[in-house]
């Protein structure tokens, strides 16, 4: 009787913890699946309305779905903790991934091992010595020159190899996403991004940093001189400069100008123009007419008040509109006078008729405005991370598109004075069909048939 | 003649030649000359379209607001319309299949004549533009969104050849089709992937962060995923045919909706 006895010597293979994570995380199936979650929690990104206000938060606090909304961060997705955490699974399997291919790699790379994707054997009717010449100029055209050769009693191995380095592509493409990755967490955890509204004229030290909303200090003062609007003739805006002086520990250390696209940078913080904003006017111009036939120009200044030529008018500047209505820029003027009540009066600019105030007709030349200008603050030490990474991926990208690794290794064996064996044998990352096409047709072309 | 009046000329010009290629297709065999003319005339019409993309460079100089034409919506669309029709004529080069070419050119004619409905004047340069960045970012993400379309009508008609027998026999074979759409998508990722970093370094340059989950960086992150996942299923897992298919379609929406649906969503790139 025959009965296998391995029946009763059972062993249970344990699948230990550390076995599990391994298969996880270097497989390439949760990398699918994390390209996919990423995208669709990225969709939700946009979707949702991100940065909402206190007052938001707290009436989402309401519902049930504005609570489930605070518990899983909708309104911040890319900074929630789930989305956080996808992003460092996906870099644990990029690692474990790269990890498991680097034998392979290595072993790839010193020629130890060669997946040989076609085999072809021949027979040629020369001795080997002369079948050696022959195939070596068929194939040194396709492989770019002469092959290692090794040699031993009646036999010679043939050995071509070609841009080995694409086998590097890969890795460094993979190797670069974790370095873009590490360089975006060093720049969560050590930098910061704020933004600062200047006056001209002023010095401004203090920002809000940029999402928390809370106030910072910047390490020295920025004080703008200056801050000027360029217009196209067509009205659109072409530059926003702000002349900026800075200054630590009440010395002036830098001095320059701050354009859209044209940052500066100081100890490693940069300044970014951003916008600007019309807060005040540094003077108002009206055009004054007398009933006699003179004509006046009249100059107010935010917060004084100022006397008519004639009569017994006092006017002060209480409002000013840079243009939203379609009668142009208007102010709101006080007029005071003597046992009289105040009155407030509205002037457009683009009105034909003029205001009539005493024995002036009054019309709003112009004003000059003050601006204050709105610039960013960043600080981030792992922008240079990811530029490394941005880098290797750009490098990786090209090494895999442009050069490939080719492999070919002929093994010829003496059989006789006129009778040489060929075992032709070799590889290609891209192309395999057309490779292996190609030196079928050149060998079998080379070689003298029986 | 302005350059407005040229790019209008070539869009009709596209049409016609797509009714040539059509009827070269029924009366002639494949590989025959009528075929090879109409391809020529794809050709012509090709490089008169980029010769109009220069001649509107010139023209903003003219105006004195000179600056490359990739500043709106209307010449972004006329070089989205250009840069499929050279991706279409690099794949009938690498393949040596006229039908991809015939099927894609409907596709350069919707986009060219969806500029009839944009602003087409030549306006200055916003600030936030006036950079050498731009160039290289818009050149770059469209020549990768061309990829993507092309891979995208190589999908459609490979997903056709499946679906009936019928249709199959008058389309190039399904193998070759798998492999435009994945050569195509190759091209188009790497290609997007540079124009993802060029967007971040004048992103950090312009506005000192060169990452802000702005809408149209989000999408174009979300199309980057997508075609990673493509590349992955494809050369890990083995994925062919159909699936792959699927995804490149999939793909080609999300090109779509980073394009045009972003503008909808508030933003840092409102101007295109």
């Amino acid at each position: 009787m025959n009965v296998s006895n391995s029946g009763d010597k059972t062993s249970e293979k344990r699948v230990s913890f550390w076995d599990l994570l391994d298969r996880a995380f270097t497989s390439v199936r949760l990398a699918l699946f994390l390209l996919f979650a990423l995208a669709i929690a990225s969709i939700l990104g946009t979707i949702i309305p991100q940065e909402i206000s206190f007052q938001q938060s707290s009436q989402a606090h309401g519902s049930l779905y504005g609570r489930l909304a605070l518990i899983f961060d909708l309104h911040q997705v890319y900074r929630s903790w789930w989305f956080l955490l996808l992003l460092v699974l996906l870099c644990l399997n990029l690692i474990g991934c790269l990890g498991k291919r680097i034998p392979s790699l290595i072993a790839d790379w010193g020629g130890r091992r060669s997946k040989e994707t076609f085999v072809l054997s021949l027979i040629d009717a020369r001795p080997a010595e002369a079948c050696k010449k022959a195939i070596i100029d068929a194939i040194r055209g396709v492989m770019n020159g002469l092959p290692n050769t090794e040699e031993a009693p009646h036999e010679y191995r043939l050995d071509w190899t070609t841009h080995r380095v694409h086998l590097l592509g890969f890795p460094l493409i993979h190797l670069a996403i974790i370095i873009i990755l590490l360089g975006a967490l060093t720049g969560l955890l050590f930098g910061f991004k704020g933004a600062i509204q200047i006056r001209e004229g002023y010095t401004g030290m203090g920002y809000t940093l940029i999402p928390s909303g809370q106030p910072a200090n910047l390490p020295f003062e920025v004080a703008l001189d200056k801050f000027e609007l360029y217009r196209y003739p067509s009205g659109e805006p072409k530059e926003y400069r702000s002349e900026v002086r800075l200054i630590q520990d009440g010395k002036e250390v830098y001095s320059g100008s701050i354009r859209v696209n044209h940052p500066l940078t100081y100890s490693g913080i940069s300044l970014f123009q951003s916008d600007y904003k019309l807060v005040s006017v540094k003077s108002v111009t009206l055009a004054l007419e007398g009933a006699d036939g003179s004509n006046h120009e009249m100059v107010l200044a935010p917060g004084v008040e100022t006397k008519f030529p004639k009569g017994h008018f006092k006017i002060r500047l209480v409002a000013l509109d840079p243009g939203s209505s379609i009668r142009g820029p208007w102010i709101d003027v006080a007029l005071e006078k003597e046992n009289e009540d105040p009155k407030t009066l509205r002037i457009f600019q683009k009105d034909t008729k003029p205001v009539r105030i005493g024995d002036y007709e009054v019309r709003l030349k112009g004003y000059q405005p003050l601006y204050a200008s709105g610039l960013q603050i960043g600080y981030d030490p792992g922008a240079y991370i990811v530029w490394l990474g941005c880098i290797m991926l750009v490098a990786g990208f090209v090494i895999t598109l442009f050069l490939n690794y080719r492999h070919v290794r002929v093994h010829i064996i003496a059989d006789g004075q006129d009778k040489t064996r060929l075992r032709v044998s070799g590889s290609s990352r891209k192309m395999r069909r057309e490779f292996r096409e190609e030196i079928e047709k050149i060998t079998t072309g080379a070689i003298k048939s029986v | 003649m302005t350059s407005t009046a040229l790019n209008t000329f070539v869009t009709f010009a596209y049409l016609t030649s797509t009714v040539i290629y059509l009827i070269a297709f029924v009366v002639s065999s494949p590989k025959s000359r009528f075929i090879q003319r109409a391809f020529r005339l794809v050709v012509v019409i090709c490089l008169l379209h980029g010769f109009s993309i220069l001649y509107r460079w010139i023209e903003s100089y003219q105006l004195g607001v000179g600056h490359a034409p990739l500043s709106n919506l209307y010449e972004s669309l006329v070089f989205f319309g250009w840069t499929i029709a050279t991706a279409l004529i690099a794949v009938r080069v690498a393949f040596h299949n006229d039908f991809v070419v015939a099927a894609g050119l409907p596709t350069v004619f919707i986009v060219m004549a969806s500029t009839f409905l944009v602003d087409s004047s030549i306006r200055p340069l916003i600030p936030a533009l006036q950079s050498n960045w731009l160039v290289a970012h818009v050149v770059t993400c469209f020549l990768g969104y061309a990829g993507f379309t092309a891979s995208f009508v190589a999908a459609v008609m490979f997903l056709l050849t499946l679906a009936s027998p019928m249709v199959a026999q008058h389309l190039p074979p399904a193998k070759l089709l798998d492999e435009i759409v994945y050569r195509s998508v190759v091209i188009g990722f790497c290609l997007l992937s540079v124009g993802i970093i060029t967007g971040a370094a004048w992103a950090d340059h312009a506005w000192g962060s060169y990452w802000s989950w702005d809408p149209k960086e989000t999408w174009s992150l979300i199309t980057w995923m997508v075609y990673a996942a493509f590349l992955h299923a494809r050369l890990a897992r083995g994925w062919s045919g159909h699936r792959t298919a699927m995804i490149s379609v999939m793909g080609f929406l999300c090109v779509l909706f980073t394009y045009f649906g972003v503008n909808y969503l508030p933003g840092l790139h409102s101007y295109f």
